[in-house]
């Protein structure tokens, strides 16, 4: 355990009540940033994207199935993996369960991948999740939105350093580096209006962190993350935990 | 936390997120691209804000529990550690 200050019940209220003071702060500038989201300017899609599903081959207006907004996750899942990120795997254990509160808010949410569809749903199927999951297969979807880097991209990434995580990942999905980060995680949104499909936001990296459940609980426990130095990342798949 | 006597509600009840009605603009992608990485600054401040109150939170006081609480739980009761035979 960390070293902590030991304090009575008051001494703890005196500082927790200050602390809340700033959290409303933080969910204030939360709500602010969520309403700029909505402010962005729409971007009508207007590339022929087509994504094989397990209903056959559809477009990105098919993919609203019926509702007016889609949210798509990008989930790490190249040509040649042979299982998911397993970082990638962890999102989705948020997301599924979440799919359903999200079509009563009139939103589609899904996850497209560039790995051909029977390794994709073989993989969900393992994972035990529930959320239409499609593959980009041949299409450049992932690529024009910044989430698929060829190997001349990735050269003075690939050329460094490799990070011991970075090794650990590409191995927990059975792919060499470039394979693993030539792929890249992200979350993209769409409006659906008048026929017309619209891109209205993306983010990646710590943008993820709303659909990572888990880092916003460690956040509340008295160890937090603790993540800072350590070689291997903690994280596994959820049937990988207790595994050496 | 102190009771104020009013109920805890889960959020959400009363709406509390304050929402003005949008009415979006089309533009193109360039023009996306610039008003997203202005929010992306934006995003990016809030989440070290998010990072500085997490360690704020860690280092609140802890806080002897010394009452002894009892549970019914699945593998039967259990108690503090205080009194664990």
């Amino acid at each position: 355990m960390p070293e902590h200050k030991v304090g009575t019940r008051k001494e703890w209220q005196a500082a927790r009540d200050e602390l809340l003071t700033k959290e409303k702060e933080l969910t204030r500038r939360n709500d602010e940033l969520a309403q700029e989201r909505r402010e962005l300017p729409w971007v009508p899609v207007e590339k022929d994207y087509s994504f094989e599903t397990e209903d056959g081959t559809k477009s990105l207006a098919d993919l609203f199935d019926g509702r007016s907004q889609l949210l798509i996750y990008h989930f790490m899942f190249g040509p040649s993996y042979e299982a998911g990120c397993p970082v990638c795997s962890s999102i989705a254990d948020t997301l599924d369960p979440n799919a359903i509160h999200l079509r009563a808010r009139d939103v589609t949410l899904i996850c497209s991948s560039r790995a051909p569809l029977d390794k994709l749903l073989a993989y969900r199927q393992r994972m035990g999740w529930s959320f239409d999951w499609v593959s980009t297969a041949g299409s450049d979807f992932h690529r024009d939105l910044g989430f698929v880097h060829t190997e001349e991209e990735l050269k003075p990434f690939l050329e460094g350093e490799i990070p011991p995580t970075v090794n650990q990942m590409a191995e927990a999905c059975s792919t060499d580096v470039v394979g693993y980060v030539s792929e890249g995680p992200g979350l993209s949104a769409y409006a659906l209006s008048d026929g017309t499909v619209y891109q209205t936001y993306v983010t990646t990296a710590r943008g993820l962190e709303p659909a990572m459940g888990y880092y916003g609980l460690l956040d509340r426990t008295p160890m937090g993350r603790h993540e800072e130095g350590e070689q291997t990342h903690w994280l596994r798949r959820h049937d990988e935990y207790g595994k050496t | 936390m102190t009771s104020t006597g009013r109920p805890e509600l889960p959020p959400g009840l009363l709406h509390t997120e304050r929402r003005s009605e949008t009415t979006h603009t089309v533009g193109t992608r360039e023009e996306w691209l610039a008003a997203r990485k202005e929010l992306l600054e934006a995003e990016k401040e809030h989440m070290r804000r998010g990072d500085e109150l997490a360690r704020w939170r860690q280092e609140l006081p802890w806080v002897p529990v010394e009452k002894e609480y009892v549970f019914e739980t699945a593998d039967g009761r259990k108690q503090g550690p205080g009194v664990r035979s």
